[in-house]
């Protein structure tokens, strides 16, 4: 599964969309993902693509022109243009939430300390690597529900966070992010005491509850993925 | 002089949860009293005392403080002036290298003189009782747990604040700490006439100190009178997930047996009179002698 | 069975002993209760139960293995399960099941073998219904339970609350109590380190701590009737242990070992 949702980021950078898109479709009917939920995804960014649309709209120069008003030119290459960017930014965010919703934060981790591992062999740390990920991912929400108490706490003191200067601005952050800091770091240590606690010694002789076994999805999903990267290289050198 | 709360309602920002952190809340805290806020985990409470200072601007509904209107700009920051607010272990929001630059910040930030911020710290070190010549050069991170929570509320105190807001003042704290910060509250209130506002689990303290009560259910007002009055309603708190003073749950218990036990808050005192008059009158000779033969 | 034979400790920041000449036995099965103010030495007493500190001078022992000796450490620690104050800053990833399956992990337990440890230790708190619910949609009781299904997933004998309800709410610290004790009839040993007098009516052991010293420990009826050291120890008593002790005080036999207001309900009912 992680192979396969990893390489989807890949091969969309490249923009000829006709394989990427055709990759997406099979992906979402193979994951059994309502389309519903994929548009929901797409909800909160469109206005973003408006804007994109528009703006390169506006802004690319072309030799064809389409409609000629005195001060603007429609250009058949800023109609292209724009219509690529927003596939372009669709495709990425579908990928993206596709990933989300195949893929549980762990799984993810997992599947990277899983890919690393034979990196091992250069002292790489793959275990730890992947275990700062997944502190990481869980206490994100708890390091921003804390700096929003201490923002507020220091506004209540009177805190000018939004005006003066760059410097005056930065000088004002202080009250916010030594207290972050501290509290950060009181975290790390308590977390540290309670892993300890909990017979933590590192990635040796660690087993896992959701074992990820390779099976034969996954090497489907692999050919699959490499097949369509592979034409998209193609395609893209081509033209 | 009082603030009000008139419909005010509040909701969830996360997309996809309808739920109502406040409905439709309608209050008036008058000035002087001790106002305790009561609530099980998300009833709103702390939604509902951010919302004094404008921290959280109100989307439906109306806050006035001392009659300024929270919704304008310019008058929520003489509200701000108005309003302290000590949050959740205070002490974790403090930053500068000193006890006393600490304890400056606020005041520093109303714009006052030199003069006046040096007289508001010191006064409000030795509010909180941290003596200022011991304290005040140290670092804040070097004092111990009720030091650093007392430092913390010093800080809000030095703005002189007419309406002082505690979410949980004394939570983490031992018995001892518990009493230093109800006796600073208490100072305030007597000397000051500073309007004390607390949210805290401690139905004993609650019980012992506030005037008016207000008890929270997802984001309803389930009960607001007198800490006597809300007590009297135990079975009712026990399943909102709250609970009674002691007394309170043990001149129940006696009622529910058929005895005819006066109303108890907290304190023990009027229960171990009635209990003390009940024994007289059963067996007077008994109790009499007994208590002769005590003192 | 848990020993400590004149244990000295001291932080490396303080001037005072953190703990100062401790000597005690704990034996399996029982419920005990350690309380002191702030700065007592409380806390630092149960981090030296799964050697987490390590004492400075003296032994501590946990089933005869002495902590101070590395390779005991993860038998010990498997043997103890602690369970910390702030609910937050213990839990390490954000799905609840793979949290409770982190102390398996660690022993290197087969997969089959976590799943059933962690569907049985959920279950033991009652949590099973959130296994695959995120961390941070839970209250602060909730996830004290998912700390200690942590916990139990290691299939501990002992197990140490440090301050565990101090952030709850009612509801919450009475849910985790009733935990505690339902745990504590399945034969676990439970260790309860807290500020809450209230608390310490359900142990059979009361331990006070002050300035890291072992200043009583007894049986909570004889603890709460001495005053002089609780005021000492600034330990608070509950309200109606302290009617009942006025009541006897002016002759009216109210049992001691009343504790619970439920209890001293029924006596009163009794004498009046």
């Amino acid at each position: 599964m992680l192979v396969y949702v990893a390489m989807v980021f890949f091969v969309k950078r490249i923009p000829v969309f006709a394989l990427p898109l055709a990759f997406l479709i099979l992906a979402l009917l193979l994951s059994k993902i309502p389309v519903s939920y994929i548009l929901k995804s797409l909800k909160p960014i469109r206005l973003l693509l408006i804007f994109m649309f528009v703006l390169n709209l506006f802004f690319t120069r072309g030799e064809r022109v389409l409609l000629d008003l005195d001060f603007w030119k429609l250009t058949w290459e800023a109609v292209v243009q724009s219509v690529f960017i927003t596939i372009r930014i669709v495709l990425l965010v579908t990928g993206a939430s596709m990933l989300t919703l195949t893929t549980s934060p762990i799984a993810l981790t997992d599947g990277i300390e899983r890919l690393l591992t034979p990196l091992k062999v250069f002292h790489f740390p793959a275990h730890e690597l992947a275990m700062m990920m997944t502190i990481a991912l869980r206490f994100i929400p708890t390091l921003i529900e804390e700096s929003d108490k201490i923002m507020k706490a220091q506004l209540s003191r009177g805190a000018d966070l939004e005006s003066g200067n760059l410097f005056a601005r930065i000088k004002s952050m202080i009250p916010i992010l030594i207290p972050l800091f501290v509290s950060s770091f009181r975290k790390a240590d308590e977390l540290a005491t309670a892993m300890e606690s909990r017979c933590y010694h590192g990635g040796e002789g660690r087993t896992r509850l959701h074992s990820l076994r390779f099976g034969r999805e996954d090497l489907f999903a692999c050919i699959l993925t490499s097949a369509f990267f592979a034409a998209t290289l193609v395609l893209f050198i081509v033209f | 002089m009082s603030i009000v709360i008139k419909n005010l309602s509040y909701r969830y920002s996360e997309i996809g949860n309808p739920a109502y952190a406040l409905q439709n809340i309608s209050l008036t805290i008058e000035e002087g009293s001790f106002f305790g806020i009561i609530g099980h985990t998300g009833s709103g409470k702390t939604t509902l005392v951010q919302h004094l200072n404008g921290l959280i601007p109100s989307e439906a509904g109306c806050i006035t403080v001392d009659g300024h209107d929270l919704s304008d700009k310019n008058e929520r920051k003489i509200v701000r002036s108005l309003v302290g607010m000590v949050f959740q272990y205070p002490e974790y929001q403090l930053f500068a290298e000193t006890v006393y630059e600490d304890i400056a910040f606020g005041p520093k930030n109303m714009k006052l003189s030199d003069e006046e911020i040096h007289s508001r710290v010191l006064h409000a070190m030795e509010l909180v009782g941290l003596e200022p010549d011991r304290f005040r050069e140290k670092s804040p991170f070097e004092l111990s747990g009720g030091e650093k929570r007392r430092a913390a509320l010093a800080g809000v105190l030095a703005m002189r604040p007419k309406y002082l807001v505690l979410d949980e003042p004394m939570a983490g704290l031992d018995p001892q700490g518990r009493k230093e910060i109800l006796a600073i509250l208490e100072r305030l209130r007597s000397e000051d006439g500073c309007t004390i506002l607390m949210i805290s689990h401690s139905m004993e303290d609650i019980a012992r100190h506030a005037t008016q009560l207000l008890v929270l259910d997802h984001g309803t007002i389930a009960y607001l009178d007198t800490p006597q009055a809300v007590f009297s309603h135990a079975e009712e708190l026990f399943r909102l997930g709250l609970s009674v003073p002691q007394m309170t749950v043990l001149a129940m218990l006696l009622r529910q047996k058929g005895y005819d036990v006066p109303s108890v808050s907290s304190d023990e005192t009027p229960l171990l009179d009635w209990i003390k008059r009940r024994l007289s009158q059963a067996i007077p000779f008994c109790i009499d002698a007994i208590l002769e033969r005590k003192y | 069975m848990i020993q400590f034979d004149h244990v000295f400790y001291q932080y490396e920041e303080s001037v005072q002993l953190a703990l100062e000449d401790v000597s005690l036995s704990i034996e399996d099965g029982s419920f005990v209760a350690i309380v002191g103010h702030n700065g007592s030495g409380k806390s630092t007493l149960a981090k030296h139960i799964n050697g987490l500190l390590l004492p400075a001078k003296g032994t501590v022992t946990v089933n005869g293995l002495d902590t101070a000796d590395g390779a005991n450490i993860l038998p010990i620690r498997q043997t103890v399960g602690i369970v910390f104050q702030n609910p937050d800053n213990q839990i390490v990833t954000t799905i609840i099941e793979e949290d409770v399956a982190f102390g398996p992990e660690n022993m290197g337990i087969p997969p089959e073998q976590i799943r059933e440890r962690v569907d049985s230790a959920l279950a033991t708190v009652g949590m099973q219904d959130y296994a695959k619910h995120a961390i941070h949609q839970l209250s602060g009781g909730q996830k004290q339970r998912i700390a200690i299904a942590g916990m139990l997933a290691l299939r501990p004998q002992i197990l140490v609350m440090d301050e565990a309800t101090a952030m709850l709410d009612p509801r919450g610290r009475q849910d985790l109590i009733e935990t505690l004790k339902r745990l504590h009839a399945h034969g676990l040993t439970v260790i309860m380190v807290t500020q809450y007098m209230e608390e310490v009516t359900d142990c059979d052991r009361v331990i006070v701590m002050n300035h890291g010293k072992i200043a009583a420990d007894d049986i909570p009826e004889r603890i709460f009737s001495d005053h002089e050291l609780l005021h000492a120890c600034s330990l608070d008593v509950p309200e109606a242990i302290r009617l009942a002790e006025q009541l006897r005080k002016i002759g009216v036999p109210v049992s001691e070992h009343a504790m619970k207001t439920e209890q001293i309900a029924e006596e009163l009912c009794r004498l009046l």
